[in-house]
């Protein structure tokens, strides 16, 4: 069973809509812990102030604001606690709109809605209806103190929240060197590029799409785990065989005189001591 | 692909050794029941040894590129160079009058680069390895070369103790770089021995009557080709007539070496293109060699093949993964 991130209740005119959000992605990267190239043990991070000379523990850490070089203000839990947020746990519609009119760039993370109990028939009624009008609901969210615009639109069998950058978030393209509209473009090379593109065209199959890097990747260290066990050739009898077991006679015998060497010191030193 | 250099042995989990057979590198090419074996040179090397003829029927495939090298062993059992040195000096030298003795040839398979129109560069040294192993069906004269696990170190020391040339160390996960000279393959030398560019020779002298008195020997560094020593024995007096022979063809007015060397000889300077095989003690730290000896013709090896490695590079460690 997943575990909810949020509760609250989705709400428009009268309605109110008891509901748990479910964060809808995760990313299959493959994470590695650092460690120390000596003994594997997982490194601790510590905080260090320079000027103090003095490593500096979670409860001595404040949050400051740079409003100019090297100059900050200084906020506590107090400050924090003073900026309004409007009325937690309520996801408030505030209108609806056509889907293909909201341009993906403002999608940031994206969430499923499931119900609870009580809210299961209105809940169907607002997919349903989203469904049939064909439309998506504008809304406002607070998400860990900070209130998010979002849209609501059916998803699978449930509802997605899609929660979005503010518009002044989004950057603009003025400052990137993109060729205009007046770019001379001749019909010939539009017809090939255009016939280019209907060639490599279908329809979109997530499914087909694998993370090559990721399989590859774990491939390898799936491997180096299993201590790699390299399959040794078949011998044949002759000088080569008889040279290489000879060689491995001296493996073996040298490891036997360093082990018997490791018995022996203890013993004289102990006796020395 | 090429070793480069490691100043010592080292043990790892993540490399397996080999043995530094000082015979003669060559890529096997098999289509059916045709063979080529090609030097590093890129010379053909198939009608110097008849004995390997037989390679391609000992391949459970219709054809394959395998990378190994062709070993001459000795009664004693042990690889020795000199037993191939005249069928390769008969590339450019009239064959001696007697016969060399008989020497037991065997073609150790190392890698496996291309099976039946697959490539398999991109797959690693461990996998390469059980491919080799299943597609080549052993006999005396053609082998998948034998290796150790883990314990380079105690590998170095018995082969020093057989007096052998040294090991290789490659790491398990490796990739073949074709013609790259790659850290991946680590070469750990017991004895010094290089191959060495002839770019001239002193006349006169001597106490017989010496076609030559010395080989003047060049290497490149840094792209320019550098004097490295004189070497004034080791060949027998058939060999030394006719190397007299083949570089007389072969003068140039000018010195090929970028500095000329400080000897008070008459010299006679040669194109820079043969390559000869040279044991010597050590380096000197003026970047010369010293007490050299002749060790053979080594007409499977291109001069641009012949690079100085004053000492070899600082220890690179067994490599580790990414960071990520």
């Amino acid at each position: 069973m997943p575990r909810s991130i949020w509760k609250g209740a989705v709400s428009f005119g009268m309605v109110s809509i008891p509901i748990k959000l479910y964060t809808a992605t995760e990313s299959k990267d493959v994470s590695f812990h650092l460690l120390h190239s000596k003994c594997h043990t997982r490194i601790k991070q510590q905080r260090y102030c320079p000027a103090c000379d003095e490593v500096v523990e979670w409860n001595d850490v404040v949050r400051g604001y740079e409003y100019g070089p090297d100059q900050h203000v200084v906020m506590d839990d107090g400050d924090f606690e003073k900026v309004p947020v409007p009325s937690a746990r309520v996801v408030e519609i505030v209108q609806f709109v056509d889907l293909d009119k909201v341009d993906p760039i403002h999608y940031d993370r994206s969430y499923y809605l499931e119900p609870d109990q009580a809210g299961a028939k209105p809940f169907a009624l607002l997919r349903e209806t989203l469904r049939r009008t064909g439309r998506v609901a504008v809304a406002k969210v607070s998400l860990r103190q900070k209130e998010q615009l979002s849209i609501l639109r059916p998803y699978a069998d449930t509802l997605a929240l899609e929660t979005m950058y503010y518009p002044d978030e989004i950057r603009s393209t003025a400052e990137l060197a993109i060729p205009g509209d007046e770019t001379p473009l001749s019909d010939r090379e539009l017809d090939m590029a255009r016939s280019l593109v209907d060639m490599l065209s279908g329809e979109f199959d997530p499914s087909q799409y694998q993370d090559e890097y990721r399989l590859a990747l774990l491939d390898i260290i799936e491997k180096k785990a299993a201590g790699q066990e390299v399959a040794r050739p078949q011998p044949v009898a002759g000088k080569v065989t008889d040279l290489m077991e000879a060689l491995r006679a001296s493996i073996d015998a040298a490891k036997k005189e360093r082990a018997a060497e490791r018995a022996r010191r203890p013993a004289s030193r102990r006796a020395a001591g | 692909m090429l070793p480069t250099l490691a100043p010592e042995p080292f043990d790892s989990p993540d490399h397996l050794f080999e043995l530094k057979w000082g015979g003669v590198r060559a890529l096997a090419y098999v289509q059916r029941t045709h063979l080529r074996l090609q030097a590093r040179n890129l010379r053909d090397l198939s009608p110097l040894y008849p004995e390997l003829a037989g390679l391609p029927h000992q391949l459970r495939a219709r054809s394959a590129l395998l990378d190994g090298e062709i070993v001459a062993l000795g009664p004693e059992g042990h690889p020795d160079f000199s037993l191939q040195r005249s069928r390769l000096a008969s590339c450019l030298l009239k064959p001696p009058a007697k016969r060399p003795a008989a020497a037991e040839i065997s073609y150790q398979a190392f890698d496996v680069l291309f099976l039946d129109g697959r490539s398999l560069l991109n797959r690693p040294l461990a996998e390469r390895k059980s491919i080799l192993r299943d597609v080549l069906e052993p006999s005396q004269a053609a082998q998948v070369c034998d290796f150790i696990e883990d314990e380079g170190i105690a590998f170095f020391e018995a082969a020093v103790e057989h007096k052998l040339e040294g090991i290789v160390a490659k790491e398990k996960g490796s990739l073949y770089f074709p013609a790259r000279r790659s850290p991946a393959w680590l070469e750990v030398r017991a004895l010094q021995g290089g191959e060495f560019v002839i770019g001239g020779y002193t006349f006169g002298g001597g106490r017989r009557r010496d076609p030559f008195q010395g080989l003047l020997l060049g290497a490149y560094r840094g792209g320019r080709l550098r004097y490295v020593g004189q070497v004034s024995g080791g060949y027998s007096d058939e060999e030394a007539a006719g190397l007299a022979g083949l570089l007389s063809k072969m003068h140039v007015a000018r010195c090929p070496f970028v500095e000329p060397p400080a000897i008070q000889r008459f010299i006679f300077w040669v194109k820079p293109q043969v390559v000869c095989q040279v044991r010597f003690s050590h380096w000197s730290p003026q970047g010369r060699l010293r007490f050299p000896v002749f060790a053979g013709l080594r007409t499977d090896v291109s001069p641009q093949d012949c690079f100085a490695e004053q000492a070899p590079p600082p220890p690179p460690r067994p490599r580790r993964g990414p960071l990520s």
